[in-house]
């Protein structure tokens, strides 16, 4: 009964059909219209993550994505939830290691006021001290709330600063909190200018809309916000090869120890990634997967595991992660899935196996689009990383160009010893 | 023809010439453009012969389906064997009369699909390319269970290891204390689940669940997606019509109430670096019920969303948290109001404070009419976006059914919420909102919080409970005649007796410990009455050695050597003592009851050894035997288990340690007494 839904007749497809266009100060706009339900999404995206902060503002880029929430010339500081909130709308943000995202989504007869919102959030943003010192406490008590705190919590944090030396990936977006304290007023004002212009932003809309009537109302609010003056610094590292395994020991408030096992490799996009994603795939998706089938039921070594490529701009990460049964110890575990990493290395993957994987990443790559905000993300990060926002029509030609040979290849040049992290995380004392 | 098309075109032309250069007024904000009619999708619903319904919402904008499968049934009160349900999640997914786990887990990812189920739910989504075959593997899930008992002890260990994850995450510590506070223990909102409960589970009680929670007759089948009517009619029948079952009982419990007086509830997690506050208690609201709606206004003014005002006054105004939310949860047995927040150890009584205020103020200070307005308009939004998803629809539908609701209920839901007037919001808060009645669960660092928390209980006495909400730490008063004297007394008793203790001249021990394959060894020799040493080895390596000879002393790791002062010496010996209790006065030791307290499930009495340095030393000795079962020093914890004779002396030969980050298991792999220890072993440089 599976092999009927091999076959390009059967392939389900995503057909999401969208115009775009630059505006003369560089500002990059998609629309998308769909009027099935009467709501809208209206989003931007900056071009600016952890990654383009000074070694001594680490946290810089998230910190200001809280101030942006202040106010701007028209609006009063905390009047930004409220006029969302009363047009019955949705909001919020988050902030990578390479860009800054924010969206609404409100009733589709309240468009103009998102495109208001965020006109003025990027052309006159008004931040002061008291929303500096408030968003400071806000965003340390966000850091001991979901890194601090949380069991495992530190994971991200203690993988990127061994995997890179020279990188900016080397901290992660939260940063650290001396850098926190230290971040002044006029460094504020200083990111904001550099940054945050029409010419590193991309505002892509999508939901019940007209498009031609969009594209007036887009004319009028962000027609005359002036192209940023100055240059925008983009990290030029290259961070060299790892040379060597790197070990290290990791205490947390934990019961269960964790085995992390971090990989580095190139970065999203090229044909190399889609091919690690087919390999983490095969690894740990669904309960069928090798890990799951292996160290988990068979061995009973582990209660969970994962594996999954760190979707970066740059060079990334693939992380392996197993957390212990309670009987076993890390160095077992760890033991257990080398094998699964030798395996790969030495079989190539059946054809069996690659329909199953493939199916498993069709699924995931249709059901992402189901919601109108999630496709102005997605066409928002499909035209600033890949440079073709219809790719989240085509993207999934790339997995299914991934061969055999080429998952047997990648797992011999990536998963190797010299070009890994292994972190130990172990009960702290409690009390 | 042309000519009416080429005018429109150059007035079309026109506009967008004028807007693009008319001077944009950016002090105001938009107003916004006629409303959108608000439009509920249609669903279609059918019954099966045994009684299945059926819900149906066609969806074709993508290829994509759902199935969920929902059991109209009261919850389960498992008693000693909580946490059966957990178990029968998991062996549900074990396997069919059909078809191994493996065998199932390699046909559900070869679908790319998603199966899952448990006591009274299953789920499936995927592709609709396979929905047929999707929907037959749900429900031969759901109907030819085989529950494999060679399963069983693998998701038994499985399940154990997830509830020693659980004393890891402060909300889930949180979330099971709140059950307890709220419902008491003898509820199945509040029962308690932990290591005790899950070993008592049989393969037996799983199968006798499954006929509790599975039955067509009370059950509900939603089919969202890209499918049409006559295919789910025929699907259905194909997967479930031999289904067969008569409807499920339902089930009384003991009603729970919110306290008359507020109540502090705490977890110590020594080493936290927040505090997880919950203030919660139980209430009677029912899904559907007359002022649900007015509820919901309410709760979303006190603490909805970023413009709620607990988020305002908690994280905008003090910068107290990363957010602090309000919820009042509808349910058919019993509701619960609960506001959440985690914030840092230092200002946890100044964010309680907040709270407690905001409360305060609702029930005693008008609302405005702007803020009930905006707050219609926000769940008005909320109400129109739910709607993207098709499966809302079903779940109105289901909802209809399944509380009684009004066949309008969802239709007329926006117009009962704008018709809503001041007095309705105001009076939800006054017959929900209890300033004065709450449980406040608190897991934080105790030393850090405890005397700020304490003027938030009505009685001054903060309870204590472990993490899986047993109530353990509070001491408890002793019973009468017995003293700090009679514990040692029966202690030293119970070890052999003064004079078999006493004839044990001299002793050396040796106890192995292996962590992360290296290996630990702890050697300690002692001769009586004034000489000792202690070494602990690493692969063989000395780590750390103390040695006493006498009235000199000193102690050497790799930083060096330092001497010991008198008292340091003394403690040493008095601790390489077989029985610290029989000779503790004669170190310059004193000890003190401290009362009744709960140690792993046994009733143990605490007691206070201060040695002459001032150092602490905590021990428990169990109520029921006497025997010394756990200590906490100044280095740590101490578990002590095994004990074994040795010259007639019962001595400890495994000792669990947790100290500086490590846990290690330390077993006693030789021992010798009153045997001839050179005094060359005692010397000092």
């Amino acid at each position: 009964m599976v092999s009927l839904s091999v076959g390009s007749a059967a392939f389900a497809q995503s057909n999401i059909s969208f115009v775009e266009y630059d505006l003369p100060n560089g500002l990059h706009v998609i629309l998308h219209q769909d009027n099935s339900t009467p709501i809208v999404a209206v989003s931007v995206l900056y071009h600016v993550g952890s990654k383009n902060e000074d070694t001594t503002r680490t946290g810089f880029a998230h910190f200001f994505e809280h101030l942006l929430f202040e106010g701007s010339e028209n609006i009063a500081r905390g009047e930004f939830d409220k006029y969302i909130q009363k047009a019955g709308g949705a909001n919020n943000a988050n902030t990578s290691q390479d860009r800054t995202f924010y969206y609404e989504v409100l009733s589709s007869n309240q468009l103009e006021l998102g495109l208001w919102l965020e006109s003025e959030r990027m052309l006159h943003a008004k931040i002061e001290n008291i929303g500096v010192e408030t968003q400071r406490e806000v965003v340390k008590e966000e850091k001991r709330q979901r890194v601090d705190n949380q069991p495992y919590g530190t994971l991200m944090e203690e993988v990127f600063k061994r995997a890179y030396k020279k990188h900016p990936y080397r901290w992660v977006p939260i940063g650290s909190m001396e850098h926190l304290n230290a971040a002044k007023l006029d460094e504020f004002m200083e990111f904001y200018r550099t940054f945050y212009v029409p010419q590193n932003a991309t505002l892509s809309i999508a939901g019940d809309l007209d498009i031609a009537k969009t594209k007036v109302l887009v004319e009028k609010y962000f027609g005359s916000i002036p192209k940023g003056k100055r240059e925008i610094p983009r990290p030029k590292v290259v961070e060299p090869a790892l040379g060597k395994e790197i070990r290290d020991t990791v205490f947390d408030k934990i019961q269960l120890p964790a085995v992390v096992q971090a990989y580095r490799i190139p970065a999203q996009g090229t044909p190399d990634y889609y091919a690690l994603q087919v390999l983490t795939t095969l690894l740990s998706g669904g309960g069928s997967s090798r890990y799951n089938r292996s160290i988990v039921y068979e061995q009973q070594k582990a209660v969970a595991t994962f594996a999954f490529p760190f979707p970066l701009e740059d060079p990334g990460v693939f992380i392996a992660l197993g957390i212990c049964n309670q009987e076993t110890g890390p160095a077992e575990l760890e033991k257990a899935m080398d094998a699964e990493a030798d395996r790969v290395k030495k079989e190539p993957i059946t054809e069996a196996e690659k329909n199953k994987v493939i199916n498993q990443i069709e699924t995931a790559f249709i059901e992402q689009n189901q919601q109108v905000a999630g496709i102005a993300e997605n066409l928002a990060n499909y035209h600033v990383y890949y440079g073709d926002a219809n790719l989240i029509n085509t993207e999934m030609e790339r997995y299914r160009a991934v061969t055999a040979a080429d998952v047997l290849r990648v797992a011999n040049q990536y998963l190797v010893k010299e070009n890994r992290v292994v972190l130990y995380y172990l009960p702290q004392a409690s009390n | 023809m042309k000519k009416a098309t080429f005018f429109l075109f150059s007035f079309a032309f026109l506009a967008f010439a004028f807007t693009a250069t008319a001077q944009l007024d950016r002090s105001k904000a938009p107003g916004a453009g006629p409303a959108p009619k608000i439009q509920l999708g249609s669903y279609q619903s059918f019954k099966l012969k045994n009684g299945l319904r059926v819900f149906v919402v066609e969806n074709h904008k993508l290829p994509v389906i759902t199935f969920s499968l929902q059991v109209e049934m009261d919850p389960i009160l498992e008693g000693e064997k909580s946490g059966t349900s957990d178990l029968f999640n998991s062996m549900i997914m074990s396997g069919t009369t059909k078809q191994t786990k493996v065998e199932l887990d390699e046909k559900i990812d070869m679908l790319g699909a998603s199966i899952q189920a448990g006591a009274g739910f299953a789920f499936a989504s995927g592709l609709s390319r396979n929905k047929k075959e999707m929907l037959n593997l749900m429900a031969e899930v759901v109907t030819l269970p085989a529950f494999p008992d060679a399963e069983l002890e693998r998701i038994r260990r499985e399940t154990l290891s997830g509830l020693a994850s659980q004393q890891d995450d402060p909300g889930q510590i949180a979330s099971n204390i709140a059950g307890v506070a709220n419902f008491g223990d003898k509820h199945p909102y509040g029962e308690v689940t932990d290591k005790k409960t899950i070993e008592a589970v049989t393969l037996q009680d799983i199968r006798n669940m499954y006929t509790q929670v599975f039955s067509p007759k009370s059950s509900y089948l939603a089919i969202v997606g890209d499918i049409t009517l006559a295919e789910a009619k025929a699907l259905t029948e194909e997967a479930f019509g031999r289904w067969a079952g008569e409807k499920l009982p339902s089930r009384k419990f003991p009603d729970a109430q919110a306290p008359q007086s507020s109540q502090v509830f705490l977890y110590d997690r020594g080493n936290s670096v927040q505090s997880s506050i919950r203030l919660t208690y139980p209430i009677d609201l029912k899904p559907g019920a007359p002022d649900a709606i007015a509820v919901r206004v309410m709760a979303n003014i006190l603490g909805g969303g970023m413009s709620g005002r607990l988020f305002k006054n908690l994280r905008e105004t003090h910068g107290y948290t990363y957010g602090s939310y309000a919820s009042i949860s509808a349910d058919p047995l019993k509701g619960s109001f609960t506001i959440t927040a985690d914030v840092r150890n230092s200002v946890t009584d100044s964010a309680v404070y907040q709270m407690v205020a905001e409360m305060n103020r609702i029930v005693s200070e008008p609302i405005s009419v702007e803020e009930v307005d905006r707050t219609k308009a926000e769940i008005t939004g909320a109400f129109a976006r739910s709607l993207e998803d098709p499966g809302t629809i079903a779940r109105f539908a289901i909802n209809i059914e399944r509380y009684k609701l009004p066949e309008t209920y969802y239709q007329d839901y926006l117009t009962t919420l704008a018709n809503l007037t001041q007095e309705d919001i105001q009076n939800a808060a006054l017959n929900y909102v209890k300033p004065f009645g709450y449980n406040l669960v608190v897991v934080g660092r105790r030393d850090s919080i405890e005397a700020g928390l304490l003027t938030y209980d009505a009685d001054g006495k903060i309870s204590f409970f472990d993490a899986f909400g047993r109530k353990a730490g509070s001491l408890a008063p002793v019973p009468e005649g017995v003293t700090a004297q009679t514990v040692v007394d029966r202690f030293v008793q119970v070890s052999g007796g003064m004079e078999n203790i006493n004839s044990i001249k001299s002793i050396s021990q040796k106890a192995e410990a292996s962590i992360q394959g290296f290996t630990i060894e702890m050697e300690t020799d002692f001769k009586g009455p004034d000489k000792g040493r202690m070494m602990a080895k690493q692969m063989g390596q000395v780590a750390q050695k103390v040695v006493v000879n006498g009235k000199k002393g000193s102690t050497v790791d790799p930083s060096g050597e330092k001497p010991l002062d008198e008292n340091d010496i003394k403690e040493t010996l008095a601790q390489l003592n077989p029985v610290l209790e029989a000779v503790y006065a004669n170190y310059g030791y004193t000890v003190e009851l401290q009362g009744l307290l709960l140690i792993d499930g046994e009733r143990c009495y605490q007691m206070k050894f201060v040695g002459p340095s001032g150092s602490v030393d905590t021990r428990w000795y169990s109520e029921e035997t006497g025997v010394l079962i756990k200590s906490n020093g100044a280095m740590g914890s101490t578990v002590y288990s095994r004990y074994q004779p040795v010259n007639g002396v019962m001595l400890p030969h495994q000792l669990d340690v947790t100290e500086q980050g490590m846990s290690l298991t330390f077993i006693l792999k030789e021992i010798k007494v009153n045997h001839n220890l050179e005094n060359s072993l005692f010397e000092l440089k």
